[in-house]
């Protein structure tokens, strides 16, 4: 007992995630315990207070009223940097310091670890509808291959994984901040299955088929999107491979990526791809946007530079659209 | 099956069971000594089994040529190269191919081959018991005695490389099993599993990124990634060697120690006598000394010295790097007895600035060599080395694991020197560093020490990486 007193005083500071709950309005998965404070120092050095609602929100603790919708997966959710770095929160701090009255944009991140685009587009119609003030919706994606199969199943919105209540026994084991911590290592250390993979890359498979059932998501999404007065934004980022100090390549499949393209300009979404800026700015200074010093250079998920690039791109890209409906 | 594994783990609670029934139930010392040696041995087979049974029909025709050539009494040549053929054949044929093929600019296809388990390990050990018959060290043993020392799985897959005459010492005697010796083996094991998937597998993560693209990191960042793979090196290995030794205390088998801080070796000389001990007193007897060690004049003693660590360097592995890396240590071996001889340093008292400078111009040449080690090619070796001479930029990446592992190191150290300064120690030599390592165990009976060390444990399992890293030494 006594030793494991001292591990969840250790694990309060190197691994506290607050404890998931069911989301009842069905938005996302799930969602964190509201008001817990957090700290992540396995990758990254993270920290913060989870907001009223139930997710990573620094700068507005109350958000029920957003203008923009942050959806994405754990590099939304950014519990690898601290609160106030994650690109919603820098929006916000745009948005707030920016001299325009009209343009003080509130932002809301409700990013989950594990929601990936699949995710997204089976709840997003959910989304659209519950936010009522709402005039952007961000969809966050990084991969890019899916198979024609995973299309359809996000048109038929197959990929919504509601968690269920916990049993009493359950909830006191993860209310133990060392258990939570344990119980992630040794599965990780001693799997007894093989983990759970995101959507695997798709295969060779039709191009053309591929790229009409890209389009249908992207196509349902904005029609979604519109119905309840929002226009959708795709933001999409990617880890790039880097030789040497001139060069460095975007890890996206060109054609997939130029599918991507070509279905939001069809539905008149916009884009907003930040793998160039990544790129231009390791040229410029040698800093990349994954990566903590404490795991992998330049993988695993966005630092703080990069939800920096992130956040600047969507501030250029929404003031693009605010100015165009103005 | 893995050392750090659950299946392993039941395997080992298994075996401990057996020997502790046989133990408390079979009443004669001689018929509990011959169980015991028998149980350890089909557990040896089952280990070697589960990986493959093919390695286990190696092993079995190893073992039975050591023990046939041994009773015999003669033979010993042929003994002695039917495992390093089976080495040579299993570790180095690709090599070969492709280096000379290359040469002749032919095409070539190369085999598909497999390394047994523990192969180079288990063939030293097959030939140090014949030649120790041989020079009638020891008595001809039993097929039974000779396979149990060849297979012991807890050092079959990487070491120590054990004497027979220390290893038939041990398991010629009754050895009591129970607390006495699972407390002492396991807190000795959880050392290991620290310094192997704490420390030594979060550096990796740096290391091979750096190693992968040396390009696109500053000079100062490769640099470090070079500190950094000593240090992985080190933890891994020595990581590995101490969880060998906790499993087999637990099971009441005493193996030598492998490592002893090498990294305060003032100059390469002690630093082979502290880095992979059985490996290099294994040379030293085996081949070092059958070569004609220093009773052949001087000159000769410096080309024994060389040629010794360059097959060192080879038994490590099929590249040339791994051939430079050990000439590279030839050489400084045969300058540094020159050194000794020009200037007497075993017997002048050296002061504690020298000795610092030492060690660290000691540390700094060991790192090195360890660029030419970690490499896959000589051409990545000269690209590292130049890289960190360039003073360029690129990506500078501090790493906080390798801060991490430099004051995890600098406390063991700092520990073994304040405990070696109390008990007075004495080095033979005033060249050499007068400290010993040793396992800080505590009385597990006690209350403070049970929770320092569950939290130990409970810290390993929280900071370990998951990434998972093969252990340096089990490739070769």
């Amino acid at each position: 007992m006594v030793a494991l007193c001292i591990l969840s005083a250790f694990s309060l500071v190197y691994y506290n995630g607050p404890p998931t709950i069911p989301q009842p309005e069905l938005i996302t998965k799930n969602r964190f315990m509201p008001n817990r404070v957090w700290s992540t120092m396995g990758e990254g050095f993270g920290y913060g207070v989870t907001d009223n609602l139930g997710y990573n929100n620094a700068y507005y603790n109350n958000c029920t009223d957003p203008d923009v919708v942050v959806v994405g997966s754990s590099h939304m959710e950014a519990v690898h940097v601290p609160a106030t770095a994650n690109c919603t929160d820098v929006l916000n701090k745009l948005f707030a310091e920016d001299e325009r009255e009209d343009n003080d944009l509130k932002c809301l991140n409700i990013g989950r670890s594990g929601s990936f685009f699949d995710q997204s587009a089976s709840y997003f119609e959910t989304i659209a509808e519950y936010f009522d003030t709402a005039r952007y919706i961000v969809v966050e994606t990084k991969s890019l291959g899916w198979t024609v199969e995973q299309l359809d199943g996000m048109l038929n919105q197959e990929y919504r994984k509601d968690m269920k209540e916990r049993s009493l026994a359950a909830n006191i084991a993860v209310s133990i901040p060392y258990f939570r911590i344990f119980a992630k290592q040794f599965g990780e250390l001693f799997p007894l299955k093989p983990a759970e993979e995101p959507l695997p890359l798709s295969t060779d498979q039709d191009g053309e088929e591929y790229a009409s059932k890209m389009n249908a998501v992207i196509e349902m999404m904005a029609t979604q999107a519109r119905e309840n007065g929002k226009e959708l934004i795709i933001l999409h980022h990617n880890t790039y491979s880097y030789e040497d100090m001139e060069n460095a390549i975007s890890d996206d499949d060109p054609e997939q990526m130029k599918v991507l393209e070509e279905s939001c300009k069809k539905n008149g979404v916009v884009l907003v791809d930040v793998v160039d800026d990544f790129i231009s700015h390791y040229k410029e200074t040698y800093q990349l946007a994954y990566g903590f010093a404490n795991s992998q250079i330049g993988e695993g998920h966005l630092n703080r530079l990069g939800h920096s690039i992130i956040a600047n791109e969507l501030y250029a890209a929404i003031n693009k659209l605010e100015n165009s409906i103005n | 099956m893995q050392i750090v594994s659950i299946i392993f783990f039941g395997f080992l609670a298994i075996v401990f069971s057996l020997l502790y029934v046989c133990n408390k139930f079979v009443k004669n010392t001689d018929k509990k000594i011959s169980v015991f040696k028998w149980i350890l041995l089909i557990a040896s087979y089952i280990f070697v089994i589960y990986a493959d049974y093919r390695f286990a029909v190696i092993l079995f025709v190893i073992s039975f040529c050591a023990y046939f050539v041994a009773k015999k009494g003669k033979y010993y040549a042929i003994g002695i190269i039917i495992p390093i053929l089976a080495l040579g054949y299993f570790k180095y044929t690709n090599f070969f191919i492709e280096s000379f093929v290359n040469i002749l600019g032919r095409d070539y296809t190369l085999l598909n081959l497999i390394l047994p388990l523990g192969i180079s390990f288990y063939s030293f050990s097959a030939i140090s018991y014949m030649v120790d018959v041989k020079r009638g060290k020891i008595e001809p043993r039993s097929f039974r005695d000779v396979a149990l020392y060849v297979s012991y799985f807890p050092k079959i897959t990487s070491g120590p490389i054990q004497r027979s005459s220390d290893f038939f010492n041990e398991v010629d005697n009754e050895v009591k099993i129970g607390w006495e010796t699972f407390l002492p083996g396991i807190q000795i094991f959880a050392f290991g599993l620290f310094k192997k998937i704490v420390v030594a597998d979060r550096l990796s993560v740096f290391v091979n990124q750096v190693y992968d693209a040396p390009l696109a990191f500053s000079s100062l960042t490769v640099f470090l990634a070079t500190l950094a793979y000593s240090l992985q090196i080190y933890f891994d290995f020595s990581g590995y060697s101490d969880m060998a030794i906790g499993v087999s205390k637990i099971i009441g088998i005493n193996l030598p120690r492998n490592f002893n801080l090498p990294y305060l070796s003032r100059n390469v000389t002690e630093l082979w006598k502290r880095w992979h001990i059985s490996l290099s007193s294994w040379l030293q007897e085996y081949l070092y000394i059958s070569l004609g060690g220093s009773r052949k004049g001087k000159i000769r003693t410096y080309v024994n010295l060389i040629l010794t660590m360059v097959i060192g360097g080879i038994w490590h592995g099929a590249n040339w790097t791994y051939i430079i890396w050990g000439l590279l240590h030839g050489v400084a071996l045969a300058v540094h007895k020159v050194w000794m001889l020009i200037t007497k340093s075993p017997d002048k008292k050296h002061g504690a600035v020298s000795n610092v400078v030492s060690i660290v111009i000691t540390f700094l040449f060991v790192n090195f060599c360890w660029i030419f080690f970690r490499a896959p090619s000589f051409d990545v070796a000269v690209t590292i080395i130049g890289r960190i001479v360039a003073f360029d930029a690129g990506i500078t990446q501090i790493f906080a694991w390798f801060i991490f592992a430099v004051i995890v190191y600098i406390i063991g150290m700092t520990c073994a020197v304040v405990k070696s300064k109390r008990e007075g120690l004495v080095s033979r030599k005033h060249n050499m560093c007068p400290v010993e390592g040793y396992y800080p165990l505590m009385d597990l009976s006690k209350f403070t020490s049970q929770v320092i060390f569950f939290v130990f444990l409970g810290l390993i399992i929280a900071l370990a990486h998951t990434g998972g890293s093969p252990f340096i030494y089990g490739n070769y």
